[in-house]
């Protein structure tokens, strides 16, 4: 098991929530299914890696890698 | 059976199909307004039950009743506030079966609030690689509960029987019936949020396990492709673009003609006197200026709302994302650009899909700088006119390449202005781009052709007023002018006049106005565009064409008494050929002059539709007069620019 942002996982690499970085957009994560302890897995990204889009509680959520790295993901 | 709710509002998670349950509550009867004071849709309709009108609210799109952007908080300020004119008698959750989990958390939040909760379930055509188990839910939470389906409205009758049966269950807290609290805790509501995605896993869970770690489906593979992505995206716009272009001059084509004939054939009905005239050239060809963007937004809706549907949209916005970051807007801007360089109007109408709002406004303020279809006869007229047809290294067609640089002209300085209002505008909330990608899906055409015809009755209703005002007090100030003078400048005409009648026709509707009010600002303005080398015949036709670009091309016609309604180019080219200076007689259009109203005509509004649905959907004047008086100036710093170059 190693921590690492989630921005940091490759294509079809998968890990679980360690934490998500207090703040405005947590909530918002929050809602679509990333808080910790959930399962995260990377599907695809788009050109120069941002956004990326990842397999969450069963659905697809983008992100920017911005966006991503306020999540810490153990895997 | 008679029951007690006149009010049923629809509320669930972006993506449940709510939309097309909307439909088929409602029908066509339906109408779309604003929520007060935000521009988030207000879809509400009326259906009949057993004789007794409803009325059905469609509520935005909302993941929980924590509100992270502007539609959230319109659903939250209902959900909060029983006083509130629009809250409902009923509310029906539309829960996704394929996203079963997440959401369950804005239904579990409704039913924790002790509001009167319904649900619907959808996508039960859909193969899933689990099954919920609906009757372990129902037994569970004790609430009504019907499954529908979207694409061929089995379940509607159910699910209408179940609102008039409809009694408040007895039930338990499920997880917090005090989460209300939260409003202002972050951490109190992720803890909210997790506690009722563990909540559902746990009591009722998915009968098996939905398992696709890291597969992604294969033609997903192709739109997201670093490079078929894009290649599949541009040719998706081009196709749209070749209806829009192309196709879409038959039916507007038709729809001028109509209105022409209505026109002239009124002409002769009505007694001659200012009534007729009034409606006759004013109140009709503004109507007719209405319909005639018809066509354009239904073809543009047609494909947008193809894409939203079928799930494409949001890999477009996914690959383009990161593209438009830099210039302060996001992937959602692209398509409704895009869609600007066929016509502004449907593009700052599908500007709306953006729900971040400093975003959306600024693409909706550099929308109309894409060179638009209506810049075309314009452009045609004037590069015929003062570029040289010359070829560079034996190939390349200069006025082809001045025709692309205006293009090019429009879309850099689209991209700069939006960085400069990047930086200008304060926002409101930070922005972000978190976004769900939807399943792909086969469109449902209902739904397609239902979202043509709200965009073009929104259209046509809200912005449609606006713009027949406008465009009647254009034609009064083209029409009417001071009697003295004007009497003077006929009765020289009558005095002099040596020619034929037709010919005799062309030069008092040129007289006239010349000697209208508009002629009169036309002159007046002559110092302002004097140094851009523009005369008062150009300055008419700016003021004129405030209507509309093409206007333009016309209204020179009339003034070099060539007559408007003939599409003569060539007599028109030739007579502002010959034309000269009055006071030194040197020509009005040179490469300087003329190339200095290339630019001007692609930076100035001269749009009143634009200004109009601007007005719409900024739910402001504050903006569209910003856009005007920004564009202007930009016009005339770059016409000022081009004829210092070029002179």
């Amino acid at each position: 098991m190693e921590k690492k942002l989630l921005s940091k996982l490759k294509i079809g690499e998968h890990g679980v929530i360690g934490a998500v970085k207090g703040g405005f957009l947590a909530p918002k994560l929050a809602d679509l299914g990333l808080f910790e302890g959930s399962d995260v897995a990377i599907l695809y990204m788009a050109p120069l890696g941002d956004p990326l889009a990842v397999e969450v509680q069963g659905t697809v959520v983008s992100l920017r890698r911005e966006e991503a790295d306020w999540i810490t993901v153990e895997a | 059976m008679s029951f007690s709710i006149k009010k049923i509002a629809l509320v669930g998670n972006p993506n449940t199909g709510k939309s097309s349950l909307f439909n088929w509550l409602t029908g066509l009867n339906q109408k779309v307004g604003n929520f007060p004071g935000v521009t988030v849709d207000r879809k509400s309709g009326t259906m009949l039950l057993n004789g007794q009108s409803v009325e059905v609210i469609d509520f935005p799109g909302t993941y929980s009743f924590f509100a992270k952007s502007e539609e959230e908080k319109v659903v939250q300020d209902v959900l909060r506030n029983r006083a509130h004119p629009d809250f409902p008698d009923l509310f029906i959750v539309v829960m996704d079966k394929t996203q079963w989990v997440r959401n369950f958390v804005l239904f579990s939040q409704l039913y924790d609030a002790g509001l009167p909760v319904l649900v619907a379930i959808t996508m039960g055509d859909r193969q899933v690689p689990f099954e919920v188990d609906i009757d372990e839910f129902q037994k569970k939470l004790n609430v009504p509960l019907v499954s529908i389906n979207g694409r061929t409205g089995e379940g509607v009758e159910d699910l209408k029987s179940a609102v008039m049966s409809f009694e408040e269950p007895e039930r338990k807290v499920i997880v917090d019936d005090q989460f209300i609290h939260l409003l202002h805790d972050e951490a109190g509501q992720i803890a909210d949020t997790k506690a009722r995605y563990l909540w559902i896993q746990q009591h009722v869970p998915k009968k098996s396990r939905f398992n696709s770690k890291g597969k992604v489906n294969a033609l997903d593979r192709w739109l997201v492709h670093p490079v078929w992505g894009y290649v599949i995206f541009l040719s998706i716009l081009l196709v749209i673009f070749q209806f829009i272009f192309r196709f879409s001059t038959i039916p507007m084509d038709w729809i001028d003609g109509g209105f022409t004939h209505l026109a002239t054939w009124l002409q002769g009905a009505l007694p001659a006197g200012i009534l007729s005239d009034l409606i006759t050239q004013g109140l009709i060809p503004g109507i007719g200026g209405v319909c005639v963007f018809i066509p354009q937004i239904a073809f543009l809706f047609f494909f947008l709302s193809i894409l939203e549907e079928t799930g494409y949209m949001s890999r477009a916005v996914f690959i383009m994302d990161r593209l438009v970051r830099p210039f302060g807007l996001n992937g959602k801007s692209v398509v409704p650009l895009m869609s600007s360089v066929a016509c502004a109007i449907p593009g700052v109408m599908s500007a709306r899909t953006i729900s971040q709002g400093k975003d959306r406004l600024i693409t909706i303020l550099v929308a109309p700088l894409m060179s638009c279809s209506a810049r075309i006869p314009v452009y045609t007229l004037l590069i015929a006119l003062v570029i040289p047809q010359e070829y560079w290294l034996g190939w390349i067609d200069l006025q082809g390449m001045v025709l692309l640089g205006l293009y090019l002209l429009g879309l850099v300085t689209a991209l700069l202005v939006a960085l400069v209002a990047k930086w200008l505008l304060k926002t409101v909330q930070p922005g972000f781009m978190v976004m769900e990608i939807p399943a792909l899906q086969p469109p449902l055409w209902r739904q397609v052709f239902l979202t043509m015809w709200e965009k073009v009755r929104v259209f046509v209703v809200d912005a449609g007023k606006v713009i027949v005002a406008l465009s009647m007090i254009i034609w009064a100030l083209a029409t009417f002018g001071p009697s003295e003078r004007r009497a003077l400048a006929v009765q020289r005409v009558e005095q002099t006049w040596q020619g034929s009648d037709d010919e005799k026709e062309k030069v008092l509707a040129a007289v006239n106005l010349e000697n209208s009010y508009i002629g009169i600002m036309g002159k007046g303005i002559e110092p302002i565009i004097a140094p851009l080398g523009f005369d008062w015949k150009i300055g008419i036709s700016i003021i004129t064409s405030f209507a509309a670009r093409e206007v333009f091309v016309g209204s020179l016609a009339t003034i070099y008494a060539i007559g408007d309604d003939e599409e003569d180019n060539d007599r028109l080219m030739d007579k502002m050929k010959k034309d000269v200076r009055w006071d030194d007689g040197t020509p009005v259009y040179t490469l300087a002059s003329g190339s200095a109203l290339l630019v001007f005509y692609a930076f100035a509004m001269q749009c009143l539709a634009t200004f109009a649905v601007v007005h719409r959907e900024t739910q402001s004047w504050r903006w569209p007069i910003f856009q005007l008086v920004y564009m202007g100036l930009l016009a005339y710093l770059g016409a000022w620019i081009t004829f210092i170059l070029l002179a």
